[in-house]
C-alpha cells in the first residue's frame, strides 16, 4: 500500500494540546476542533515527519491491544483522514 | 480498534469540549489582556488603565504562556487595550504559536499596516477580531472619539481579508450607532466577513456604571431581538422546571481563566476578582488551590445551583454572566439586573413568535437577497 511509505507530518499551523494522554486539535483554517482519544493522540504525536505510516503502525502495535490487521487498517485510514482534513501533510 | 477523531464546530457545540476540559480542571479558554493602554477612547469601554502598575514583560509573558500550556490552555485570546501598542506584540504572538496555542486577536485595527498583516498571516491566528461601530466615519468616530480611526480600521479589515485571515467584525450596538445596524450587516455580507453583534454593555472593571448610559432602551432592544439581523428570531419552547434547574451556568473558573496586563489571574475576563498574581505564585498553584472563590464558582454547574435564580421563570431566556452580576451587585452568584432585563425582553419576543405574532414584513427576505 502506497500510504505505508509516506511520512505524515503535523501541519505547522495546527494548534493542539495534550492533557492526560488525550489531545485537542484546532485547525485555524476552518476553526474546527477535534478531541482525540488516546490511540488517536498517540498516532498524532508519532506523525512528526520522521516516521513512515508503516513505522507508526508498528509503534501502535507495541503500545495498544488489538489484532495486527485491525491496527494496520485503522491507523492507515485514520492518517488518510487527517491528511484529507489538512491536519497532516504528506512527506 | 477505537480511534476517535470527532469533528466539532465550536460555535455550535463547544459543550462537548468544555465538559472534557472541566473534568480535568483545564483552563481551556484563556483570555490575556496585554495592555490597557489604548489609542482610542470608546464611549462604552470597560477597561481601567492602572498606570501605576507595570505591565508584564515579554519574559514574564513567556513564562505565563509556558504555564498556561502546561495547565492545558489551548484557545488563547489576546486583547486589551490595544494590543498592537505593545512593541513586543509579534514576539508574544510568535511565542504563543510556538507553544501551539490557537490564538484569537482582539484589536481596533488602527495600527495594522501591510507589513504587520503580512507577519500576522505567517502566524495563522485562529481569528483577528476588530471593533467597527458604523460604516462611515461620523458614527464610528462618535464612539471611538478619535478622528481618522474609521479609515484605519477599514484599511485593516481589507488587508486582513486580502491575506485570507479569518476576520471577524464585532459591533457593540448602542444608542449612538443603532441606526447603523442594517448598514453594518449588509457591509459584512457583501464583503463576506463574519459579524458578531452585541447589545450587552458591561460596567467598567472598577464598578463604574458610566458605560451603561449608552445602552439601548427597552423598546429598541425588543425590536432588535424580534428583528431579522443577524438572523430572525428562532422561537423556543419554555423549559420545564427540571430543565431550567439543569441549564448550564457560566463556566468561569471551570474552563476559562483571564490574566490582566499586571499578572493578576481571574476566573474569566469579566469576573475581575483576582485569585492570585503570576508574579508571586505559579499559575498551577493558583488554579488548583481550594480558595473559596474558585471553589464556589466550580460548584455552580447549573442555574439550580444559584440560590437567587433557581426558581426564576425566566431561566429559559437568561444569559446571565457571573462577572456582570458581580459588577452590578457585588455578588457573582446573585441576580444580575441586566440579565433579568434581557431575559424579560427575550421572553416577550419568544411569546410573540410562539403566538405567530412575530413579523418581519418581508424585510428578512430583502436582506437575505442583498446578502447572498
Amino acid at each position: 500500500m502506497e500510504i505505508l511509505k509516506i511520512k505524515p507530518k503535523r501541519d505547522k499551523d495546527i494548534a493542539w494540546r495534550t492533557v492526560e494522554k488525550e489531545a485537542l486539535i484546532v485547525n485555524p483554517k476552518d476553526s474546527l476542533i477535534y478531541p482525540f482519544n488516546r490511540v488517536a493522540t498517540r498516532i498524532w504525536e508519532l506523525a512528526d515527519g520522521g516516521k513512515t505510516v508503516a513505522e507508526i503502525i508498528d509503534e501502535i502495535k507495541n503500545e495498544f491491544d488489538a489484532s495486527p490487521e485491525t491496527i494496520e487498517r485503522d491507523v492507515a485510514e485514520f492518517i488518510e483522514n487527517l491528511i484529507s482534513k489538512g491536519l497532516l501533510e504528506k512527506q | 480498534m477505537n480511534i476517535i477523531c470527532k469533528e466539532i464546530n465550536p460555535s455550535e457545540n463547544i459543550g462537548v469540549i468544555t465538559q472534557r476540559a472541566e473534568k480535568k480542571l483545564m483552563p481551556l479558554i484563556a483570555h490575556l489582556d496585554l495592555t490597557y493602554r489604548c489609542n482610542l477612547k470608546c464611549l462604552h469601554c470597560y477597561c481601567v488603565n492602572d498606570s501605576e502598575r507595570a505591565e508584564l514583560t515579554f519574559p514574564e509573558i513567556k513564562s505565563l504562556l509556558d504555564q498556561l500550556a502546561e495547565a492545558g490552555a489551548l484557545l488563547l485570546t489576546v486583547s486589551g487595550g490595544e494590543v498592537f501598542l505593545r512593541e513586543d506584540i509579534f514576539d508574544i504572538l510568535e511565542y504563543a504559536k510556538g507553544k501551539l496555542f490557537a490564538v484569537s486577536i482582539f484589536t481596533n485595527g488602527t495600527l495594522l499596516d501591510e507589513d504587520k498583516v503580512k507577519r500576522l498571516a505567517a502566524l495563522r491566528p485562529l481569528s483577528v477580531e476588530l471593533s467597527l461601530y458604523g460604516t462611515g466615519e461620523k458614527v464610528h468616530e462618535k464612539i471611538t472619539g478619535v478622528a481618522g480611526s474609521f479609515e484605519k480600521t477599514l484599511r485593516a479589515i481589507k488587508l486582513l481579508k486580502a491575506r485570507n485571515l479569518r476576520t471577524v467584525i464585532k459591533t457593540m450596538l448602542m444608542k449612538e450607532n443603532f441606526c447603523e445596524l442594517e448598514n453594518i450587516f449588509l457591509f459584512t455580507k457583501r464583503e463576506n466577513i463574519e459579524l458578531q453583534l452585541g447589545v450587552e454593555i458591561t460596567p467598567k472593571t472598577d464598578g463604574s456604571r458610566a458605560p451603561l448610559t449608552h445602552e439601548l432602551d427597552e423598546k429598541i432592544l425588543l425590536g432588535y431581538f424580534a428583528g431579522d439581523i443577524p438572523s430572525s428570531y428562532n422561537p423556543q419552547r419554555e423549559l420545564t422546571v427540571e430543565e431550567m434547574a439543569n441549564k448550564p451556568a457560566c463556566g468561569a473558573a471551570r474552563v476559562t481563566c483571564a490574566i490582566n496586563p499586571y499578572g493578576d489571574i481571574f476566573p474569566c475576563s469579566i469576573l475581575t476578582i483576582p485569585v492570585g498574581n503570576i508574579r508571586a505564585v505559579p499559575f498551577k498553584k493558583i488554579w488548583s488551590s481550594s480558595q473559596p472563590l474558585l471553589n464556589s464558582l466550580r460548584n455552580i454547574y447549573a442555574y439550580g445551583d444559584l440560590p437567587d435564580c433557581s426558581r426564576c421563570s425566566l431561566i429559559t431566556h437568561c444569559r446571565r454572566c457571573h462577572g456582570i452580576a458581580y459588577l452590578e451587585s457585588g455578588n457573582f452568584a446573585g441576580k444580575s439586573e441586566s440579565a433579568c432585563r434581557y431575559a424579560k425582553i427575550l421572553k416577550n419576543v419568544n411569546q410573540r413568535f410562539l403566538n405567530k405574532e412575530g413579523s418581519n414584513g418581508g424585510r428578512e427576505e430583502t436582506l437575505r437577497k442583498t446578502g447572498s
